[in-house]
């Protein structure tokens, strides 16, 4: 899958950059100062660099937690987001990644400890209060955990901690380091979802719904928390029936008593990411269309995204009870992982 | 289109020869070729020299390019005669590192090359030694995405074979018995710069309506981006167009009853 792999200089002899290596024993592997000589350069195409993407091997120095913006958030107090990796191995038209960076490698940043070290830090200043980490900000949690590790490293420590509530966001069916362990209450695995026709014309690489769905239904038979994530809602000319199909189709495969939370949020995106994206495709019809601006964020006009959400709302109310259900708004937000 | 670049006359030869390139300009501060959708610049030797025939040959070029930098460098540790296409280019002077990325299958050597400022010959393990790859890398990405910029090393010398051994012939020899290898690269480069030429020209309609009244270049590209998106989304857009556009006077006119078919054409794709 990889035939290219920088690794930072320090990260020479590091257990888990070596361990990542063993992986692809074919792979050139280039040494390179900080990750940001590779990814940050302003020459690179995203789009290009999507046919092929390299892998970098990163320590993460700063900025490693972030308070999560308001409007994001499943009914917790305390909200931060943190990304172990950069990038994804799907490639979603509308997700903001394409708009963020110049380089589609993948980072991974292997100094795990230090986000946990992170981690305690706020756990310590929150003294006695539940603390949301989100992960999968900036990449799917666990597309490439087999590759990454991220899961079999992270789980062993929200197991010691439970004030401590881990999102994992993905659109990805590799839960497998989940099922090996005893299911934790305060790591949830939220599923994103868009209508089988949507995925199929702007998701590219990602699983199938029923795979995802099957996925999904294995963790909650194996006790583990599942949320759902209908974010981006994508506007269609059937957009009513192909949402209520997908709805159909989750419902009746997950138990819904059983589900930690659901949230919704129409497409949005700032709109410099925006115009970086549409400038890369120029032929995808998605940017084709007219959209609003609301505050920076481009937007679809308010009466389609007032309709588009009503919609989903009234019919996932009928599945869960007010309390679990979480209109995201906020703009910044990947979009779909 | 691509822009081939060799600091010697001898690395060019087998180029223009199996290429079939034909010299034009010729009171010019370099040595410029060109045969069909391709360029070839004799640099020099050096790095500076590099870049400025970098800047020279674009101002040549009416279309965007992909650039390779073919030519022969030492190596420690790779027989003479193999090529080795570079992932991590260091200008000795100064120590500024650029990572060429790489966008497509590649199963052939690759690796580290160094541009030092005079011949060496000390060989680190592992790395090449050119003199040019340093200037013209950062220069060539000005004018391409860098994943369009590459450059392709045939090893001439090493610890075994030092470069004084080396003359214009063998130069050339090295040089031809790795073109399979350039012409694959060459290839390769090309295809993916004709995908990245993604702004269409623009089109027949295009060309009409901006004849119907005075544009400016804003407005200009306005105009092209609007009936772009208009082709994207309806069938038929030329029709669509030319009925949007009944009776429209000015451009901002002829601009404002696009966005209003655009708008309209979004509320047809969706939820309303
Ligand atoms: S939206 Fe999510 S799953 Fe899709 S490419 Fe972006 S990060 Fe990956």
């Amino acid at each position: 899958m990889v035939d290219l792999i920088y690794r930072e200089a320090a990260l020479r002899g590091d257990a888990r950059a070596e361990s990542v290596l063993r992986r692809f024993p074919k792979a050139s592997v280039v040494e390179c100062g900080r990750y940001g000589e590779v990814f940050n350069p302003k020459a690179q195409n995203f789009r290009l660099q999507k046919k092929r993407p390299a892998l970098i091997l990163a320590r993460k120095h700063r900025r490693r937690m972030l308070p999560a913006p308001p409007g994001y958030g499943i009914g917790g107090a305390h909200n931060y987001y943190f990304s172990h990796m950069l990038n994804c191995v799907y490639d979603c038209r509308y997700c903001f990644l394409q708009g963020m960076f110049r380089s589609a490698n993948y980072v991974l940043f292997v100094n795990f400890e230090s986000f946990q070290r992170d981690m305690d830090e706020l756990l310590a200043r929150h003294a006695g209060e539940p603390v949301w980490f989100f992960s999968g900000y900036d990449c799917d949690s666990l597309a490439l955990d087999g590759m990454s590790g991220f899961a079999d490293a992270f789980l062993p420590f929200f197991a010691g901690r439970p004030r401590a509530f881990l999102e994992l966001r993905t659109k990805s069916t590799q839960v497998s380091a989940l099922l090996r362990r005893a299911a934790l209450p305060n790591v949830v695995t939220a599923f994103s979802f868009t209508p089988e026709e949507i995925s199929r014309t702007l998701e590219r690489g990602v699983p199938s719904i029923a795979k995802r769905i099957k996925a999904a239904a294995r963790l909650q038979q194996n006790g583990w928390p599942v949320a759902l994530r209908f974010d981006p809602l994508m506007d269609s000319a059937d957009f009513c029936g192909q949402y209520a199909r997908l709805f159909d189709a989750v419902f009746a495969a997950l138990d819904a008593g059983a589900l930690h939370s659901v949230s919704l949020g129409a497409f949005r995106m700032p709109r410099n990411f925006y115009k970086n994206i549409a400038r890369l495709y120029p032929g995808e019809k998605l940017f084709a269309r007219a959209y609003a601006a609301a505050g920076g964020v481009t937007v679809y006009p308010p009466q389609t995204e007032r309709a588009m959400v009503d919609f989903c709302a009234e019919k996932i109310r009928r599945h869960i009870p007010a309390r679990k259900f979480f209109h995201n708004s906020a703009p910044a937000h990947a979009p779909g992982v | 289109m691509l822009a081939l670049i060799t600091a010697l006359p001898s690395e060019a030869r087998p180029l223009i020869d199996t290429l079939r390139l034909k010299r034009i300009i010729p009171e010019s501060p370099f040595a410029v070729y060109r045969g069909d959708d391709v360029f070839l610049i004799v640099s020099g030797i050096g790095a500076v020299a590099s870049a400025c025939a970098v800047g020279f040959l674009r101002g040549q070029m009416d279309a965007p390019a992909a650039w390779l930098n073919v030519g022969i460098a030492g190596h420690a540790n790779l027989a003479v005669g193999e090529a080795m296409l570079a992932n991590k280019i260091t200008a000795a002077a100064g120590g500024r590192n650029w990572y060429p990325p790489r966008v497509f299958p590649w199963a052939g050597h690759d690796g580290a090359l160094v541009t030092v400022p005079q011949p060496r010959a000390a060989y680190a393990a592992g790395e090449a030694y050119d003199m040019e790859a340093a200037g013209f890398y950062p220069a060539a990405c000005r004018f391409a995405d860098a994943e369009l910029v590459q450059c392709l090393k045939i090893i001439s010398d090493g610890p075994l074979s030092p470069m004084s051994g080396l003359d214009r012939t063998k130069v050339a020899g090295l040089v031809h018995a790795r073109m399979e290898t350039v012409l694959q690269l060459a290839g390769i480069l090309q295809s993916l710069c004709a995908e990245r030429v993604y702004d269409s020209p623009g089109g027949a309609l295009y060309e009409k309506i901006s004849r119907q009244a005075r544009f400016s270049e804003t407005q200009k590209q306005q105009l092209k981006n609007r009936l772009r998106r208009l082709a994207l989304l309806v069938p038929r857009a030329d029709d669509d167009a030319m009925t949007a556009l009944a009776g429209a006077q000015s451009a901002a006119q002829i601009l404002r009853r696009l966005e209003a078919r655009l708008n309209a054409a979004s509320r047809d794709l969706g939820h309303g």
